[in-house]
């Protein structure tokens, strides 16, 4: 499984997992990979959540180590070395055509370079847009795969799925 | 006595200070809840025995109720319902800025009949800013909470009023300090203010209102602080200050983090930049399940 051949995972969060109430799954999560001696890390954008700080916030009441926390110009560099990328309902600040796409609403807006992990496993609720209002590119890449569903179901979903290996 | 409360005020901004130093980490940023809370405690129990207290009945009925609601919000909103919260209480700060230095202003008229210069000037700042704090703050709270439509507000000749407002609303400030004694232009500021409140936030789209909210949170702070002024209340002074400047470096690190300005931000621009694409005809690879991770 995916996730479980994966040495380096970061997850990045976003009003998704707010809405949801997933921040303690997310820590279930984190706890369970770091246990098989995989490596986790979480990548906050400035806006992530409509509030900088909101995350962080959302994390360390589920007792996340603020360690492990990592802003923006801290991370983005070292996507390349990630195995994979797990989204969890965060939207407009992980789409690449901030990056490339002139005609973009979000154009020169800064965003985590998820889509350069070697897979990007997206959450959310369904394909509906974001913040911005616009479509995410980043959905139909090919190393992308979308898992819907409510950040809380999805992320215990996930744990239940690791536990039975 | 004086002394007394003096040095208390001097403690309570050193406080004040610390306790937002300690916010800027999440290691810290509890302590510096519990200085800053400290600190607003110290300030609020010096004042009540240094000040001017003509009946302790309604203080001790409010302390009572605005603690109850106080305590219940914080206890139910959710941390999603956080900026709405934020907005509603920075609205209660710029009216109650608003109201101080209006009640200051018939205090020292009818003591001296007359007003200098930088008072007035201060309690004209005072409950203008604070008045556009108070409804832009509602009209926040309300987008947020569903209240009012979410959507950007447009109309015509929507920057050309906005502004003529303003300048309507300096000139009769300018109005009042030169003569103190026309309280009512003061009032018509009041009512001018109040409206521009409504008109300036309205066109900002509902997802931008996060931005909003912080600009608010910074316009209450120099609400608090020009009535710093008009109290001659150094504490009140430092702690609006501290309050604009932490709202006006979030609000520039929000608009930096999706790299536009504060103008595009408040005069509603991103909102209604359309939808680009709908991805037909891309390949989409869902999981329906979790078994499908497994190669």
């Amino acid at each position: 499984m995916i996730l479980d051949s994966a040495q380096s995972v970061v997850i990045v969060p976003g009003y998704g997992m707010a809405v949801a109430q997933a921040q303690h799954a997310v820590r279930d999560l984190t706890n369970i990979l770091e246990k098989k001696n995989i490596s986790v890390r979480f990548a906050i954008h400035p806006v992530a959540g409509r509030m900088p700080g909101h995350m962080n916030v959302l994390l360390a009441e589920a007792q996340v180590s603020y360690d492990k926390l990592f802003a923006l110009e801290d991370i983005n560099d070292d996507f390349p070395n990630v195995d994979v990328a797990l989204i969890i309902g965060a939207n407009d600040v992980v789409n690449p055509a901030a990056r490339h796409d002139k005609n973009s609403p979000i154009y020169g807006m800064p965003i985590l370079n998820v889509d350069y992990a070697k897979t990007v496993v997206v959450n959310k609720r369904s394909l509906n847009v974001g913040y911005a209002g616009i479509q995410n590119e980043l959905f139909f890449y090919p190393n992308t795969l979308m898992f819907f569903g409510s950040a809380k179901e999805a992320v215990n979903k996930l744990v239940n799925e690791i536990k039975e290996l | 006595m004086e002394v007394v409360s003096y040095l208390v005020y001097l403690i309570a901004s050193i406080l004040f200070i610390f306790g937002i130093k300690k916010l800027g980490s999440p290691k810290t940023a509890r302590q510096g809840n519990f200085l800053s809370a400290l600190a607003m405690f110290l300030a609020v129990v010096i004042t009540l025995f240094d000040q001017r207290v003509l009946t302790f009945e309604y203080i001790i009925i409010g302390i009572v109720v605005g603690s109850a609601i106080g305590a219940f919000m914080a206890i139910k909103v959710p941390m999603t319902g956080m900026p709405q919260m934020v907005g509603l209480l920075n609205g209660f700060g710029g009216g109650a800025s608003a109201l101080v230095a209006f009640a200051e202003y018939y205090h020292i008229l009818n003591k001296t009949n007359t007003l200098d210069i930088s008072t007035g000037v201060t309690i004209v700042l005072s409950v203008l800013i604070g008045a556009v704090t108070f409804t832009g703050s509602f009209i926040a709270f309300g987008k947020l909470q569903g209240f009012v439509t979410g959507k950007v507000v447009k109309y015509p000749l929507q920057n050309p009023i906005n502004i003529l407002l303003l300048l309507i609303v300096l000139g009769l400030g300018y109005y009042v300090v030169a003569n103190p004694t026309s309280d009512l232009i003061l009032l018509a500021v009041v009512g001018i203010s109040l409206l521009l409140g409504v008109l300036l936030v309205l066109p900002i789209g509902g997802a931008d209102m996060p931005v909003a909210v912080s600009l608010l949170n910074s316009y209450s702070g120099l609400a608090a602080s020009m009535t710093g002024f008009v109290l001659q209340n150094n504490m009140l002074i430092i702690a609006g200050a501290l309050v604009g400047a932490s709202g006006i470096i979030l609000t520039l690190i929000m608009c930096r983090g999706m790299n536009r300005s504060l103008m595009n931000v408040v005069l509603g621009g991103w909102a209604d930049a359309g939808s680009g694409g709908t991805g037909e005809g891309l390949v989409l690879k869902v999981m329906p399940n979790l078994l499908t991770l497994k190669n």
